[in-house]
């Protein structure tokens, strides 16, 4: 038990290094992008008034929080670039694959602390998110903006894992195949839709990002079988 | 520990059964036998696209076999145990490491995952590298990559230690001390070691048995002691150099320059020369010519 | 194991995107416009006028046959096109004896459109309740949004903070009137671009409706009769010129109703069959006629009454619906489903399956398994293995042929 707490500790430290400059200059960034929203808010409710801000949220579709429509998929994108591409590099995944652990386990451990950070990413930028909606707005349009933005985050998610599920593909011509996939699965998370519309699809996207988790494993299995 | 239980019931460290491999449709090779006894050092040897990589990636479970498996103490090498992956030392060709980290962050990293792990060997050679201690593997030279890779490796302290080229990018002095250095360590501390070579020249310093591919087969596998007794180069001188120079099975291989040819042979003078007179070669002389393990690899798998 | 689970779950995947893209693909190139003409009753024919758009342009014909040109057109629907008749000094001095007064015509006329999209969509939750009797000509934005949940409240945009006095002083009016909150449908006309306002019509908990609207600061609340089993949908504010009703009431089961200005008198529209859900409504009204167009995917149905909601004339027609036609039944002949995400009946985001009526798919689904088998065999695998990735191609054609190959079942042992 000892062994396996220190090896883990190993592995962690490893992508630890990979991603940390990706992953601080993406929870920068989207903290600027929340303190420019937080300053447009401010600036235009002193300009247009509060009561006609609010109209512009409930009856004309203003989304106050648009500009953080891809950071999500961004930072999924960067993060898994970060944390897979090196491994690819000269197929320096073989070293991964050879550690002293089961190989489907090594991966899902790598996998896990990047979906582990990406989601600490997104629940600062979420907390931040919210504790700006509720000084200006009530429940109301923060909910639905919410949902409006929701989808970019589960999106940022699956993008993550069908990043890593393309890096780590061994064969050319499947990577390009894996990334039309990709583009016609991330694309449903990012329909240009009024707010709120994505309500009725919200389980059933949680359900595909939960699904998509695992899906590096099939190209991590096909490297390992050396697929050329 | 499961491990040591197999390193005690058997006598091979490795041993590759009916290997058989296919590219597509592209043979590479077919019931390939072969096994490393525990306590030896093997080199295998062959040119470029003989299978030398394919067999080191089917030894490492990175590549599956067409059919045929190879057994690492007495473990399918497609699934080996993290115990018995723990006993590997694994040298990925062109000493590929994670070259994103620096040498303080790599030794940190690995000494969590080996228990056996013994930094000393990987200090000794980092202080003689001239690198700063916050430099990237990556900006390093070719040379000094390759003594981080092999470091860690000796650091990691396995039983079996599976080399891929490692001698690319030495320096002509350091591949010498090294390999003497590395037969010193595997003999003292009982290692095995599966390695691979394209520079054959030292190899016989530090190898016991010699493993020669070509393509779709092996030529040889010996102890390269035996071998280097064994094989010999006859130069022969014609009379008429444009006459036919007949083969039979005495001839493992032919290379002929207008008079002169080179008769490559497990035989001795007398059969070779009892040959000659069979079919009425006519010549000027024959003598046999001293050979390195190097000339020896030429003279079995041919110039081209 | 679990490589296996991600592969189908790859599969599935790959089977979701194709299922969206490739339908989409064959619209975009394939797609015929159905040609469904616009219809009006004609106040001087006394008869409906289709207009047709055409390969030759468009086409004006009245039920018996008869064609018109735009002036034709135009001089049989001097209702509509006052304006234009009045300009050519061709409008006449009075129609069935009334004397023709532009100002009155203009008072007379609407127009109102319903689609799926408008009860389909994501709703406010916040409204502005103007001063209805403020004295002033105009208007004015008031500083507050309200909410109907468990209370009626209000809160002050520039505070984000409830305004606790109004907010009693409404829960407490709509408490009278035995208000069961929280509201479940709330409508009204949140601008200041209309003529007057009369609040909001509020459906409570119970299912019952109210109006409810401010007069110089104070609450007006009115609980509205309606006939017992109404399931009230949706509701359409308006704001007419001739100031008769409020509103449509969309429902369920009943029909769609209007609701008298002044006396909340429900007067039910005679159009039979409307499904708030799958129809769209036209609604055009002038000093003679209403008329009330419903539209579905394959029929067109047109009710015109008289100003006393009496049927005086029908029209209906049918066309082949979108399975029908020629690029309909090519698509299920080849598709055995879509997947769209948005869909024009709807605001809402969501996965919209579409089965392909019959099956004449699984034609094409029967090659697709062969085509599978063939490349299988070319590869010497074991068909056996393929069993699950075969049934696959076979419920799901195409898209599963496309989730197979991209993410091969290639596994050893």
């Amino acid at each position: 038990m000892q062994i396996d707490y220190t090896m883990w500790k190993a592995i962690i430290y490893k992508e630890w290094i990979k991603i940390r400059w990706t992953a601080a200059i993406f929870l920068g960034l989207g903290i600027l992008v929340l303190i420019n929203i937080l300053l447009r808010i401010r600036h235009d409710i002193l300009f247009v008034d509060a009561t006609n801000y609010w109209y512009n949220v409930l009856f004309r579709g203003y989304n106050y929080a648009s500009m953080l429509k891809f950071l999500p998929f961004l930072a999924g994108l960067g993060i898994s670039a970060a944390q897979y591409f090196p491994e690819t590099v000269n197929r320096r995944i073989k070293l991964t694959f050879h550690l002293p652990v089961k190989e489907s386990r090594v991966l899902m451990g790598m996998h896990l602390f990047g979906t582990g950070s990406l989601l600490l990413i997104y629940a600062v930028w979420l907390i931040l998110f919210v504790i700006i909606s509720a000084i200006y707005f009530p429940p109301e349009i923060m909910q639905s903006t919410l949902i409006t933005i929701i989808p970019w985050f589960m999106g940022g998610l699956a993008t993550y894992f069908m990043a890593a599920l393309i890096l780590l593909e061994p064969v050319w011509l499947f990577r390009v195949l894996y990334a039309l996939v990709a583009y016609g699965f991330i694309t449903m998370f990012y329909q240009r839709a009024g707010l709120a519309a994505y309500l009725p699809a919200l389980p059933e996207l949680a359900v595909l990002t939960v699904l998509s988790s695992i899906v590096v494993l099939f190209s991590g299995y096909r490297f390992r079988k050396g697929e050329m | 520990m499961r491990g040591n239980h197999n390193q005690r019931k058997g006598m091979y460290a490795i041993e590759c059964k009916n290997l058989t491999h296919y590219y597509g449709k592209k043979l590479v090779y077919e019931n390939l036998n072969f096994t490393v006894e525990e306590g030896k050092i093997l080199g295998l040897l062959g040119k470029n696209g003989a299978g030398k990589s394919t067999t080191i990636n089917i030894l490492n479970g990175f590549l599956h076999p067409t059919a045929g498996e190879c057994l690492i103490y007495g473990e399918n090498s497609q699934h080996l145990t993290p115990a018995t992956k723990e006993r590997i030392g694994f040298l990925i060709e062109g000493h590929i490491q994670y070259s994103f980290m620096n040498i303080h962050q790599i030794e940190k990293f690995y000494s969590g995952i080996y228990s056996r792990w013994n930094s000393e060997p990987y200090w000794e050679l980092m202080s003689k590298l001239k690198v700063t201690p916050r430099q990237k593997i990556s900006s390093m030279s070719c040379g000094q990559r390759s003594q981080v890779a092999l470091g860690l490796i000796l650091a990691q302290d396995p039983d079996l230690l599976i080399l891929d080229d490692f001698s690319m990018g030495l320096d002509p002095g350091y591949r010498r001390l090294f390999i003497d250095y590395l037969r010193d360590y595997a003999k003292t501390n009982q290692k095995t070691i599966f390695l691979t070579s394209h520079i054959i020249q030292d190899m016989e310093r530090l190898i016991d048995d010699v493993l020669i591919m070509d393509y779709n087969r092996i030529l040889t596998q010996q102890p390269v002691n035996e071998f280097m007794k064994r094989f010999k180069q006859f130069v022969i001188r014609l009379k008429n150099p444009n006459a036919d120079f007949p083969k039979n099975s005495l001839s493992l291989n032919i290379e002929r320059t207008k008079d002169r040819v080179e008769f490559y042979t497990y035989g001795t003078l007398e059969e070779l020369k009892q040959f000659l007179s069979e079919h009425a070669v006519e010549y000027v002389s024959v003598e046999q010519q001293p050979l390195t393990l190097e000339d020896a690899f030429i003279g079995l798998t041919g110039k081209y | 194991m679990m490589v296996k689970i991600s592969r189908y779950i790859l599969v599935f995947i790959g089977i979701l995107a194709a299922s969206v893209a490739l339908p989409e693909l064959y619209w975009t190139i394939f797609e015929q416009v159905p040609g469904t003409p616009n219809v009006y009753y004609s106040c001087t024919l006394n008869d409906f006028i289709m207009l047709r758009p055409g390969d030759n342009g468009v086409t004006r014909q009245d039920t018996k046959g008869n064609t018109y040109t735009l002036d034709e057109f135009e001089q049989h629907l001097p209702m509509m096109f006052f304006r234009q008749l009045m300009t050519d000094g061709t409008m006449p001095d009075s129609i069935h004896g009334v004397e023709m007064d532009p100002t009155a015509i203009n008072k007379a006329r609407s127009y109102f459109r319903y689609t799926t999209k408008d009860m389909l969509s994501p709703r406010p939750k916040l409204w502005p309740m103007f001063e209805s009797e403020s004295g002033r000509v105009n208007l004015a934005m008031p500083d507050d949004y309200f909410r109907i949940t468990r209370k009626m409240e209000f809160i002050d945009a520039a505070t984000n903070e409830v305004n606790r006095g109004k907010s009693e002083k409404f829960t407490r009016a709509l408490e009278e009137q035995d208000f069961l909150f929280p509201a479940r449908l709330i409508a009204g006309i949140p601008t200041t671009r209309k003529s007057c306002d009369e609040g909001y019509f509020v459906k409570d908990s119970r299912g019952d409706l109210f109006h409810v609207k401010m007069i110089k600061g104070e609450p007006y609340v009115a609980r509205i009769d309606i006939p017992d089993p109404m399931d009230i949908l949706h509701i359409e504010c308006v704001d007419l010129r001739s100031k008769e009703y409020y509103c449509y009431l969309f429902t369920r089961h009943s029909g769609v109703f209007v609701v008298m200005e002044g006396v909340y008198h429900l007067q039910r529209i005679p159009l039979e069959g409307f499904n708030p859900f799958e129809h769209e409504l036209k609604i055009n009204c002038d000093m003679f006629n209403k008329t009330f167009a419903m539209e579905g995917e394959d029929f067109l149905k047109v009710v015109a009454v008289d100003d006393m909601y009496e049927v005086v004339d029908t029209y209906e027609e049918t066309w082949d619906g979108i399975f029908k036609r020629p690029d309909g039944k090519m698509f299920a002949s080849i598709f055995p489903f879509e997947l769209e995400l948005r869909i024009a009946k709807t605001g809402y985001v969501d996965f919209y399956f579409t089965r392909s009526p019959g099956f004449a798919w699984l034609i094409v689904n029967l090659i697709f398994v062969g085509l599978a088998v063939w490349l299988i065999l070319r590869r010497r695998g074991n068909l056996m293995k393929n069993i699950p990735d075969l049934l696959i191609v076979l419920v799901t054609g195409v898209f599963g042929f496309i989730g197979t190959q991209i993410f091969p079942n290639k596994f050893y042992d």
